[in-house]
């Protein structure tokens, strides 16, 4: 899809850029409404991980560790359109800041005594 | 451009279509690099102080998943109609982006509502305030930050469909619309890591 139209674009070509663009968003819909399905079963798992008796502490917080990783990245590549086009630049300034956010948190947990 | 005006429409992407609107989603997104460094160190320094109890109420006696659930469930919803509001952005919708910006706007309160009530529980019922403990300051400065920066997005995108309810969309308005969805979705992922590393890690020991 062209990022610009201009005065040569025919009725026909217009419509037809129409349904393309439907079909996209319907494509688009779907994905976020799966992922929403997914969030919200992650989120479950990590709450049960956490709730049952049966399983144990060290698993469980590694388990809902990853999890949250994982949701941080559905949120960031789906919803927050980071997997798009255009988005080279954003890549780079937002595993920067995560890039300095995990040495912060490295140092903050082992370091205080 | 005279065809897109004739017939009433904006480019593909509206949000990036002036060079005005590419800066700001190029600034906005160095901005959340930045946001994810602050929030870094609060938890890092969570993280070490989580035991620090000063002998008063432990983390395990204090947390509630039932309500942490509900409010986790609120904001991740609103998650989703922030990313619908930008997809009506997309196809030029505006009423239907405003309607789900609304919704938006409506959870990211309940949500707030919810941790009003929580740490006013936590202060009178437990008396787990900033000053009780080393865990008790890292605890309210940590939630509290993500709850200012939900309070501040809630304003933010109150006073954007105020201020352009009667103009529609345009190149104009369409980066400002755009940004402050990213930033919505930018407070849910705090959020995520606060549920497991706070509320979950909390309750687990």
């Amino acid at each position: 899809m062209g990022s610009h139209q201009n005065d040569s674009v025919s009725k026909h070509d217009q419509s037809h850029l129409d349904i393309h663009h439907k079909i996209a968003h319907q494509k688009e819909l779907k994905q976020h409404i799966v992922s929403f399905a997914m969030m919200i079963f992650l989120t479950m798992l990590s709450f049960i991980a956490v709730a049952s008796e049966a399983i144990s502490t060290r698993f469980a917080i590694l388990f809902i560790l990853v999890l949250a990783g994982i949701q941080a990245a559905f949120q960031l590549y789906i919803w927050m359109h980071l997997s798009h086009k255009g988005h080279q630049y954003p890549t780079w300034g937002i595993f920067f800041g995560i890039g300095v956010a995990a040495t912060c948190v490295a140092a903050g947990a082992a370091m205080i005594w | 451009m005279r065809a897109e005006e004739t017939m009433n429409k904006l480019p593909a992407n509206p949000e990036r279509a002036t060079l005005e609107g590419k800066n700001k989603f190029l600034g906005f997104w160095f901005f959340l690099g930045g946001e994810t460094v602050l929030f870094a160190s609060l938890f890092g320094v969570y993280l070490g102080l989580r035991k620090a109890t000063n002998g008063g109420v432990t983390s395990q006696e204090l947390f509630e998943l039932p309500l942490v659930f509900i409010a986790t469930m609120l904001l991740l919803t609103s998650s989703l109609t922030a990313v619908f509001a930008t997809m009506s952005l997309k196809s030029q919708n505006f009423k239907a982006m405003i309607g789900w910006l609304v919704i938006t706007v409506i959870l990211g309160f309940s949500f707030l509502g919810l941790e009003i009530y929580e740490f006013n529980h936590y202060v009178h019922e437990y008396e787990h305030t900033i000053r009780s403990s080393a865990w008790g300051s890292a605890f309210y400065t940590l939630v509290g930050t993500h709850g200012a920066h939900v309070l501040f997005g809630v304003s933010w995108i109150t006073l954007l469909i105020v201020r352009n309810f009667g103009r529609g969309l345009n190149l104009y308005n369409a980066p400002k619309f755009y940004v402050a969805a990213l930033y919505w979705h930018f407070v849910d992922v705090v959020w995520v890591f606060i549920f497991t590393v706070v509320y979950l890690m909390g309750k687990v020991g």
